[in-house]
């Protein structure tokens, strides 16, 4: 028996969601966390977006810069967070230099905190920071303090540069104090038994050709393997061949159901056309495919409709 | 609805064509572009990463002399197209502002400048305006009509000529011409200059003095061009801010895009740029038939039982869809309080790239 997508997934320590704009990243990452959490896991899910979007999904409180459990009553160890720059900055820099009034020289003056703005990737690293930090810390008694933490990651060439910035970065500032950590955080990003990438695409031309460059740049440029793929919004084929065959031949004649006939036909060329660019996905890329099917659920009842079907092997 | 898109950019000279990733913006301003040079006006159409088909179909590739695309002799128009060359646009104008080609060479070598243009946020969305001012003020198109990248934020674009002013922002130059120059001038220029020399030491002990020393070669060449910067970002905000350019906010029914869609439309506002209209992109089309009765009664002898269930099924989720994507434009309108123009395109099963295609779309709007 094969494992489900959300068993394999929940045997990591960190699952990255990425994708194009739009395709269910927010969704998916989600999903992912519901899927581990309902298996008894404390799961953590980090959100970056300037809109969160978290709160909304499960039907629970909009998450802050520390992590909270969200929505108790129907998920008591699901904890979301949404990471603010410039707090995640503070940390950062406090935890890597550990001079609190340089850490404050550093973040409130005018001059410097425009720098901060301006300078090249220190957002970027300050939040993978914040990831490495949840991803490290133990309770007192050694165990971890979560054991799955999911990242609605930003979208593809965003995430691309973000996950660049600890080897950019480790380029710039070597022999810095924070070199070490850029160091730290690379070797988790690169390590395939804690960490993994997962891409959303949707089964339509131009997501499908940025999930295989982004899976191709990723590997080319990082090293990075992203071998998990949720292709997302998978039309159901409710006709058999021979139904198929009937309404084509009846939305080309002439009769007063012609209509349905052709409403029909539409219906049936999406799912055609859904599955040649599936075949084409699957045919560019070496991974591990879930379909995800296209509902009307929304809310909450989304977000449980896809981690049933994740938990399915 | 009483005049439609085209009509509404008749009095303009830019279009822009802003929204959240992937709900058609590249696909509406070809469209747009393709109706109004058939309309007479001579057009650019600026696109970003078009998929390839579009990109044949109208003939153009990566690079930053637009192309005319052929709309045959009956057309008084003109249609132009330009893809936006995202790693060479911002290049080409360091080397045409800087004061000596070798000043252009350091720049352009400098491994945080090399960083920045290609990480931060905000680079690529200032790249895009920067073009479409170039095409405005060089080329003399009647009217350039403007895709945008996909961006981290919404609002990165519309902020994108702000952010560049709020970069060069001439304290952080001085400070940092300072932390490189020798102990000279008064007494007030030195304690600046031992302020800046703390903040140089912190940033040296951030980052590293290798890195301090590359940003201050970056600042000392940049120094010089930011003068003409400030000048363009600053001519570029007058140009989005005048009744010659409008924006119009491409959005599909889904709920969370188009929250996004109204938060951008107001973000517009409160930056006194002008608002067009939205174009709700990619809206479900129903059966055409209402009830499971209706459908069991049309096909009652014409095909057989199971498959007249599932044709009912069909049609009612195509009909609940349409509901739904019906009743998301009038939301639109109410959060957005806007009752000037919304264009409603259906979603095409085809995806889009023929000039044919995009006509039939540029009718919706
Ligand atoms: N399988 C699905 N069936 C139906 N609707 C879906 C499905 N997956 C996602 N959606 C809807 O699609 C919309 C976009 O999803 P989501 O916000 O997760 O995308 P995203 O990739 O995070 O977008 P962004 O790039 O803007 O962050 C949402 O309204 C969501 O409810
Ligand atoms: N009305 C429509 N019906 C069907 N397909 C459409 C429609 N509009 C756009 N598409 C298709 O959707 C895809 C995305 O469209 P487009 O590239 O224009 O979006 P975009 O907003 O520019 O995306 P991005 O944010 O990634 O630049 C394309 O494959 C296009 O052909
Ligand atoms: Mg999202
Ligand atoms: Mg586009």
């Amino acid at each position: 028996m094969t494992e489900s997508m959300a068993a394999v997934l929940a045997g990591k320590r960190l699952v990255l969601v990425t994708g194009k704009g739009g395709v269910g990243k927010s969704t998916c990452a989600a999903a992912i966390a519901v899927a581990a959490a309902r298996g008894g896991k404390r799961v953590l899910l980090v959100e970056l977006g300037a809109r969160p979007v978290a709160g909304e999904l499960l039907d629970g409180v909009p998450p802050d810069h520390e992590p909270t459990i969200i929505a108790a009553a129907r998920f008591p160890s699901l904890w979301a967070c949404r990471l603010d720059e410039r707090r995640a900055l503070q940390e950062y820099l406090l935890e890597t230099l550990k001079l609190k009034g340089l850490v404050k020289l550093a973040t409130e003056n005018r001059v410097l905190a425009r720098l901060w703005q301006a300078a090249p990737s220190v957002d970027e690293m300050s939040i993978l920071n914040a990831l490495w930090r949840f991803e490290t810390e133990r309770d007192p008694g050694g165990r971890p303090r979560f054991d799955l933490i999911v990242v609605d990651m930003p979208s593809t060439g965003h995430a691309l540069s973000m996950l660049g910035v600890p080897r950019g970065a480790l380029a710039m500032i070597r022999g810095s104090s924070l070199a070490a950590r850029a160091r730290d955080i690379d070797a988790m990003l690169h390590d395939t038994n804690r960490t993994a990438i997962c891409i959303v695409t949707l089964p339509e031309e131009l997501p499908v050709n940025e999930a295989v460059q982004l899976a191709d740049r990723l590997q080319r440029e990082l090293e990075l393997s992203s071998t998990h793929v949720l292709i997302n919004g998978v039309a159901a084929d409710v006709f058999d061949e021979g139904e198929r065959a009937t309404i084509e031949r009846l939305a080309e004649e002439d009769s007063t159901a012609r209509r349905l006939f052709v409403a029909a036909r539409r219906r049936m060329s999406m799912v055609s056309q859904q599955a040649r660019r599936i075949g084409e996905l699957k045919e560019r890329l070496q991974a591990r495919f879930h379909h995800i099917a296209w509902t009307r659920a929304r809310g909450v009842g989304l977000i449980d409709s896809i981690a049933d079907a994740l938990t399915r092997a | 609805m009483s005049s439609s898109l085209v009509e509404l950019a008749a009095g303009r000279h830019v279009i822009l064509c802003v929204g959240p990733g992937g709900v058609g913006k590249t696909t509406t301003s070809a469209a747009l572009a393709l109706a109004a040079a058939e309309s007479g006006r001579r057009v650019v159409v600026l696109t970003i990463d078009p998929a390839r088909r579009l990109a044949d179909a109208l003939g153009v590739v990566v690079g930053n002399t637009p192309s005319r695309v052929d709309l045959g002799s009956e057309v008084k128009g003109e249609l132009w197209a330009v893809m936006l060359d995202q790693s060479s646009t911002l290049d080409d104008l360091i080397k045409r502002i800087a004061p000596t080609p070798a000043t252009a060479d350091r720049l352009l070598g400098n491994v945080i400048y090399r960083q920045m243009s290609r990480a931060l946020a905000g680079t690529l969305e200032y790249t895009a305006i920067e073009k479409l001012y170039d095409l405005r003020e060089r080329h003399g198109f009647d009217l350039v009509i403007v895709d945008t990248p996909p961006s981290k934020n919404v609002v990165d674009f519309i902020e994108a000529p702000e952010w560049l002013l709020r970069f060069l922002d001439e304290r952080i130059f001085k400070w940092f011409t300072l932390l490189g120059g020798g102990d000279k001038g008064g007494v007030a220029r030195l304690v600046l200059q031992r302020t800046a020399r703390a903040v140089g030491d912190v940033l040296g002990k951030v980052f590293g003095d290798a890195f301090v020393n590359d940003f201050n070669a970056f600042v000392r060449d940049l120094e010089g061009m930011t003068a003409e910067l400030r000048k363009r970002a600053a001519s570029i905000q007058l140009l989005l801010r005048s009744t010659e350019s409008g924006f119009v906010v491409v959005t599909t029914p889904d709920p969370f895009v188009l929250a996004d869609a109204v938060f951008l439309r107001n973000e517009l506002g409160k930056r006194a740029l002008s608002f067009t209209g939205f174009v709700v992109n990619r809206a479900n089309v129903g059966s055409g038939v209402e009830s499971p009765e209706a459908v069991a009664k049309l096909v009652e002898n014409v095909i057989g039982d199971a498959l007249a269930k599932k044709l009912a099924a069909t049609a009612l989720e195509m009909n609940a869809r349409a509901r739904e994507d019906a009743a998301a434009v009038n939301r639109l309108r109410r959060d957005a309080r806007w009752e000037g123009y919304v264009g409603v395109v259906p979603r095409e099963v085809e995806e889009i790239h023929d000039l044919a295609a995009l006509r039939a779309l540029a009718r919706h709007l």
